[in-house]
């Protein structure tokens, strides 16, 4: 039987059921971002984010509020500690 | 385990100095006066000559630095002294900033620009005696992917014409498989140096996160960047390790501790060393090429005649890794580029602006929320590695890739299975271990718990003891 070290799921709330943002909510996002973009980077942008967006929606989101994130100010061997929480 | 071991199809050359000699083979000849750092150097640069139209490993040659550095290497050899790396030939990829020399990070962005101080990493390479041969072909920024549009062309693979060398560090790999260089310095943000190590047989060693200074690195992705050797050998990836570890008080993220000698037990064998075998993240979640299973399960039957305990174990999928990873790295990217990003976007590679300008439609609760994913996974990481020394997977799920010019970067190829380890912050190296039918090398990856780095070492230099990989290089016809 193969060990698995996988750790519980914090939970299966996750963004993907959102429909993908058209192209001219990328735009909106771009604009609103403050990006001032020549038309032709405008489209490759429209083109290159639902790959991107389908990646971030993908993310566990129902964490309890107390779980902390990984950061810089706690050194990185210390985050993978299982002994030593951050 | 069973399965056939793919073989390589076509003999390989016999090594000969300098051009496959191995850092520890030149140290013993210049240390024995039987080889001179000045006559290597200048050899390697007629080799260059020869093969640099084809292979575009530099961006920029540091010929009248080399014979400089290579001189002074002579003269403290002639006075019975040397440091680690005293006239042993090196190159940097062309975001590791170095003092009066043209540093580019390989896009038009930088195409002039010369910093004033020299990176940490360089200034170990520098103090341990190194000979500073040029600046290496990446891909823009150490990210995206091989643009044909930028002001230099990208790497080709020393193993077969057409194909690339892999990932990022992609000039320092060609550049050592070819026997150009025998070490070079890469940087590893979610595999560059890894990747490139795997699609071009040699060594790529990816440190602990903050073991190596990233002082005066072009930065990729801040919380996952590294520097590390790439070499033709484990025990030359040990001796430039050695070299340049250490604390870095100009680096944010570098950790004060002691440092260790990688050299002192590298011979020390793999008997009762732990070994989790992590199959599923090629041959289950993903498939790989079909080469690439068989060679990595005859590497571990290597590891397991050696008195090894190998058993193997499960992971998160590799694709929730590589979620967490990229969400935090391309919004650090664009952080990174914001500026010019908003006043010339034009001027970045097509690979480079679609895989990073997303990262400015990137909410600042999808970042947190991958950071704290990011701490779920390393936690994960942290218990295997509490009941295995080593990980083993597969190095690359692929043989080396032929050029597309014309196609736009694959948004959706098959998650990498170098990531989890930028995740977690464990050191993590790629040594050959095979050849496809194509004739193309593969790659075994093995991971050990943070500043591990010694064990990790002498598990990669006793399984290059058993087998003979890395001794294999391609020939002059494959080159060119």
């Amino acid at each position: 039987m193969t060990r698995s070290y996988v750790l519980p799921e914090p939970g299966a709330q996750t963004l993907k059921e959102l429909p993908p943002s058209t192209p001219e909510d990328i735009k909106r996002m771009a604009e609103r971002a403050g990006l001032h973009l020549p038309d032709a980077i405008l489209d490759e942008l429209c083109k290159s984010y639902p790959a991107f967006e389908a990646m971030v929606r993908r993310l566990p989101r129902a964490r309890v509020r107390f779980d902390e994130p990984a950061h810089h100010c706690v050194d990185s061997w210390r985050i993978s500690a299982p002994d030593k929480p951050a | 385990m069973t399965g056939p071991v793919p073989q390589r199809t076509s003999a390989p050359v016999a090594p000969r100095a300098p051009e496959y000699a191995s850092v520890a083979a030149l140290r013993d000849l210049y240390r024995a006066r039987a080889a001179s750092p000045v006559e290597v150097a200048q050899e390697l640069y007629a080799r260059i000559d020869r093969y640099e139209s084809s292979l575009h490993c530099f961006v920029t040659q540091t010929r009248d630095i080399a014979l400089a550095r290579a001189r002074a290497a002579e003269k403290m050899l002639l006075q019975a002294g040397a440091d680690a790396l005293t006239g042993i030939p090196y190159g940097l990829k062309d975001v590791i900033n170095t003092a009066g020399v043209l540093t580019t990070g390989q896009s038009k962005i930088l195409e002039h620009n010369v910093p004033a101080h020299d990176a940490g990493v360089e200034a170990c390479m520098r103090a341990a005696g190194g000979v500073l041969m040029g600046k290496l072909t990446t891909y823009e920024f150490a990210h995206g992917g091989p643009s044909w549009d930028l002001p230099w062309p990208p790497a080709m693979n020393p193993w077969k014409a057409g194909y690339l060398p892999g990932s990022t560090s992609s000039g320092p790999g060609a550049a050592v498989a070819a026997g150009l260089l025998p070490a070079a310095i890469g940087t590893d943000t979610g595999g560059s140096i890894r990747m490139p190590a795997a699609n071009c047989g040699i060594v790529g060693l990816k440190p602990t996160y903050g073991l190596v200074s990233r002082r005066g690195v072009l930065p990729n992705t801040f919380t996952f960047d590294t520097c590390g050797p790439m070499t033709r050998t484990v025990e030359d990836a040990a001796i430039v390790l050695g070299a340049i570890a250490g604390y870095d008080d100009g680096d944010i993220t570098s950790v004060e501790r002691a440092p260790d000698d990688y050299l002192r037990d590298l011979a020390r064998g793999v008997r009762g060393v732990r070994i989790g075998w992590v199959r599923h993240w090629y041959d289950g979640d993903e498939r790989c090429h079909p080469d690439v299973a068989p060679a990595v399960e005859q590497a571990l039957k290597v590891f397991a005649d050696a008195g090894a305990i190998v058993e193997e174990i499960k992971l998160s999928d590799l694709l929730v890794y590589q979620d967490c990873k990229t969400t935090i790295s391309i919004t650090e990217m664009f952080s990174a580029y914001e500026h010019e990003f908003r006043t010339r976007p034009q001027d970045f590679g097509l690979m480079f602006r679609n895989k990073v300008l997303s990262g400015a439609l990137i909410r600042a609760e999808d970042y947190f929320q991958a950071l704290r994913q990011r701490l779920w996974l390393a936690r994960e990481l942290g218990r295997a590695f509490k009941d295995f020394d080593v990980l083993a997977t597969a190095g690359w799920m692929t043989p080396a890739e032929p050029a597309q010019p014309d196609q736009l970067d694959k948004f959706l190829r098959p998650p990498n299975i170098t990531t989890p380890f930028n995740i977690g912050g464990q050191p993590a190296m790629n040594v050959p271990c095979g050849f496809s039918r194509e004739g193309l090398p593969l790659s075994l990856q093995l991971a050990t718990a943070h500043f591990a780095e010694a064990l990790l070492l002498r598990a990669g230099h006793s399984y290059q003891l058993a087998t003979d990989w890395h001794l294999q290089h391609p020939t002059a016809g494959m080159i060119q």
